[in-house]
């Protein structure tokens, strides 16, 4: 099993944010996770990018224990809570192939990599755009693209469906499951009906919890 | 005013109305401020200028001279300032408010104005009648050209304010202006013959009635031209600069200075057709050239961090070769540094944050803020040290080991602190308690130093280097203080 969380609960004081939790996502599965607002989805993401530790119970990925220094966690997993950083001074390009530059020893599968996430994504008419220069929905596929453009085992993306217009969300769909056919599990916490109908093998709703 | 501007300013005003008490109390922190950390530092600059060696450097024409470079540097500042932080300047929703009005900007925003120029005409005649008098004291000038050359001071506070306001009008022409004006501050250098020599400073041969109508020539048209300025600015400019505002001094009060620097950085328009990512199989090497075409796409700030660096070069030969207060000259070359190595950083401060976030690239975080650090550290070891080795063996070749060492030691000291700034993360709790004692709760003054540190370590480091051998201790303390909080830093990263 990829993703093992067995009675993961997270609190902070008296306040119990993620309610007890038990569950399980298997290479080429994507698990969606539903819940209304303060439900403990993007706590359950966090947990399992190791931005947060667990209160009580265990959360596995492949097996081994999270941890983002290390190497072996950081390659396996990527992972989308909130945007990610961007350098103000670098294009949508750039930005792009940079990470991608820093994650193959080949070249080529960089670029080429770098290139077809543009395309799969419709960045490719915006490449030449520094970050000050995009809307927000384009910020949101920017960053779904530097994701995207890097090896990976499995994929945490908290709400990638924010700021996206029915178009783009298609399109954001479409790659999500091809990655998922191609072997990575998926774990996206979502209000989208669109993508837990397009990509779910596994639902969970913590709403249910309370 | 009109009726309806002061109706509408007085609703604002009444939102947190200061009683009596609060009045009070602000009007006793100034007098004791003034008391404690004003007068003493007032009587300390007093008692150094009014020295032989001092005033006689003072009533030399070389003084006028730098006077005049001064002067036209301040309006040069003032202009580009403008373009960012203009004088007309209101909290957002005021100016949305007002401005969303069919009432004039000249009539919204002129008190504001007025009221920067009045502070200017204090301040520019104060320090020019406090030079005077100090001169005076000695018999070096007489009193009617102390007077003179406080008028003039604050004719010339007005012209500064009158650039600010062209800045925020007119950025374009400030810009081209700005440029002008700093030519000129050159040629002053070079033409330091009189009249030009003693225009924007006190003579001892009286009055300069020449350079007096000059500047109020200058003044009183700049004065009559506000309205017209004001009408001038528009709405994106005026909505952007107080958004620009409201935020740095959120992050000011908050001790955040990093976000307030942060939130007037240019940004980038040019430069987007050159690959900022080179194919490369050396990751060094693509990392530099990452970091050199972004520095490259703000071409302005490149070039001002380019001659800053530089000039850091220079005040340490200065230092090397001053025969007194050679420390300030050596602080000086560290402000310089600190300021100008940010055009070469933007990578490594990029870095820092990812550092803290969700692992993005592929390579481990102190890797990546090494390679972050190539440049930053490369451009500073040339252009200080370069200009610091080449300008000594020219100067003052007996200097030269000095200047080897401090053109060395304190671009990678001052680098450092930048990284270390960077890393900085939000304050720790305990800075956040108070502690009260006798001679009153010390933790606001820690606050400001631990918020500031990065930049008072660096100039600690440039008093030390300036003071060659004899301040190598010195030097070696702050490079350890600097990386114990280096190290403290990189271990909390994660958790910001």
């Amino acid at each position: 099993m990829m993703i093992s969380v067995d009675d993961l609960v997270v609190a902070a004081d008296d306040v119990t944010l993620l309610p007890a939790t038990t569950v399980r996502c298997d290479a080429g599965q994507a698990l969606i996770v539903r819940g209304h607002n303060g439900a403990g989805k993007s706590t359950l993401l966090r947990v399992l990018a190791g931005m947060r530790s667990p209160s009580t119970g265990t959360a596995t990925i492949a097996g081994a224990r999270i941890s983002r220094r290390d190497p072996a966690f950081r390659r396996r997993v990527a992972s989308m809570i909130g945007l990610p950083p961007m350098a103000s001074d670098l294009t949508v390009q750039d930005h792009v192939r940079l990470v991608a530059a820093t994650w193959f020893d080949d070249r080529e599968t960089a670029e080429t990599l770098a290139t077809e996430t543009l395309g799969a994504l419709g960045l490719d008419t915006l490449v030449r755009r520094f970050p000050h220069e995009l809307s927000t929905g384009q910020q949101q596929l920017v960053g779904l693209a530097l994701v995207l453009a890097r090896p990976f085992d499995v994929l945490l993306l908290d709400e990638p469906e924010q700021r996206l217009d029915q178009e783009r969300l298609d399109m954001v769909s479409a790659v999500l499951g091809r990655r998922r056919d191609a072997g990575a599990s998926l774990v996206v916490a979502t209000h989208s009906d669109l993508l837990t109908e397009q990509l779910a093998d596994r639902v969970v709703d913590l709403g249910a919890h309370r | 005013m009109s009726a309806r501007l002061a109706a509408a300013t007085g609703v604002w005003r009444h939102r947190q109305v200061r009683d009596l008490g609060d009045r009070a109390y602000l009007a006793y922190t100034l007098v004791l401020a003034a008391l404690i950390v004003g007068a003493p530092i007032g009587r300390t600059v007093w008692l150094r200028i009014t020295t032989e060696t001092s005033s006689s450097a003072l009533a030399s024409s070389a003084a006028g001279t730098i006077a005049g470079t001064v002067v036209l540097g301040i309006w040069a500042a003032a202009l580009l300032i403008g373009r960012n932080r203009g004088p007309a300047v209101a909290p957002p929703f005021l100016v949305h408010a007002l401005t969303g009005s069919d009432l004039r900007r000249r009539t919204v925003f002129r008190s504001r104005v007025l009221t920067a120029a009045a502070v200017a005409v204090v301040v520019g005649g104060g320090i020019a009648a406090f030079i005077g008098l100090a001169l005076g004291s000695l018999g070096l000038v007489s009193a009617s050209a102390v007077l003179d050359f406080a008028l003039r001071g604050a004719l010339v506070g007005v012209v500064a304010v009158v650039c600010w306001l062209i800045g925020e009008s007119f950025p374009r022409v400030a810009g081209a202006l700005a440029v002008v004006l700093l030519l000129l501050a050159v040629a002053v250098q070079v033409v330091s013959a009189e009249p030009f020599a003693r225009w924007a400073w006190v003579s001892s041969a009286g009055p300069v009635v020449a350079a007096d109508v000059v500047l109020l020539v200058l003044a009183v048209a700049g004065l009559v031209a506000v309205p017209w300025l004001l009408d001038r600015i528009d709405d994106a400019t005026l909505t952007a600069q107080a958004a620009n505002w409201d935020v740095a001094i959120a992050h000011a009060v908050s001790l955040d200075f990093t976000s307030v620097a942060e939130s007037y950085q240019a940004l980038p328009t040019v430069g987007r057709r050159i690959d900022g990512v080179r194919r490369s199989a050396r990751l060094g090497l693509v990392f530099v050239v990452r970091d050199l075409v972004g520095a490259v796409r703000t071409p302005a700030r490149l070039a001002t961090g380019v001659v800053t660096v530089a000039g850091a070069g220079a005040f340490l030969v200065l230092a090397a070769v001053a025969p007194a207060g050679g420390f300030m000259l050596g602080a000086l070359a560290a402000v310089l540094l600190y300021t100008g190595v940010g055009a070469f950083s933007r990578g490594l401060h990029h870095a820092a944050q990812v550092t803290t976030d969700l692992p993005l690239y592929g390579v481990g975080d102190g890797r990546l803020l090494l390679l972050h650090s190539i440049v930053p550290t490369g451009a500073t070891l040339l252009l200080t040290g370069g200009t610091a080795i080449v300008l000594g063996a020219v100067v003052a070749p007996a200097s030269v080991p000095v200047l080897v060492w401090g053109g060395i030691a304190l671009p990678i000291v001052v680098v450092a602190a930048h990284l270390s700034n960077a890393l900085r993360g939000p304050a720790p709790l305990f800075l956040m308690t108070p502690a009260p004692s006798a001679v009153g709760d010390p933790m606001p003054v820690i606050r400001v130093l631990w918020a500031m540190d990065a930049p008072v370590l660096a100039v600690l480091a440039g008093v030390a280097v300036s003071a060659g051998a004899a301040g190598t201790g010195g030097f070696v303390a702050v490079a350890v203080v600097l990386g114990l909080f280096l190290l403290v830093r990189w271990s909390r990263r994660t958790e910001h």
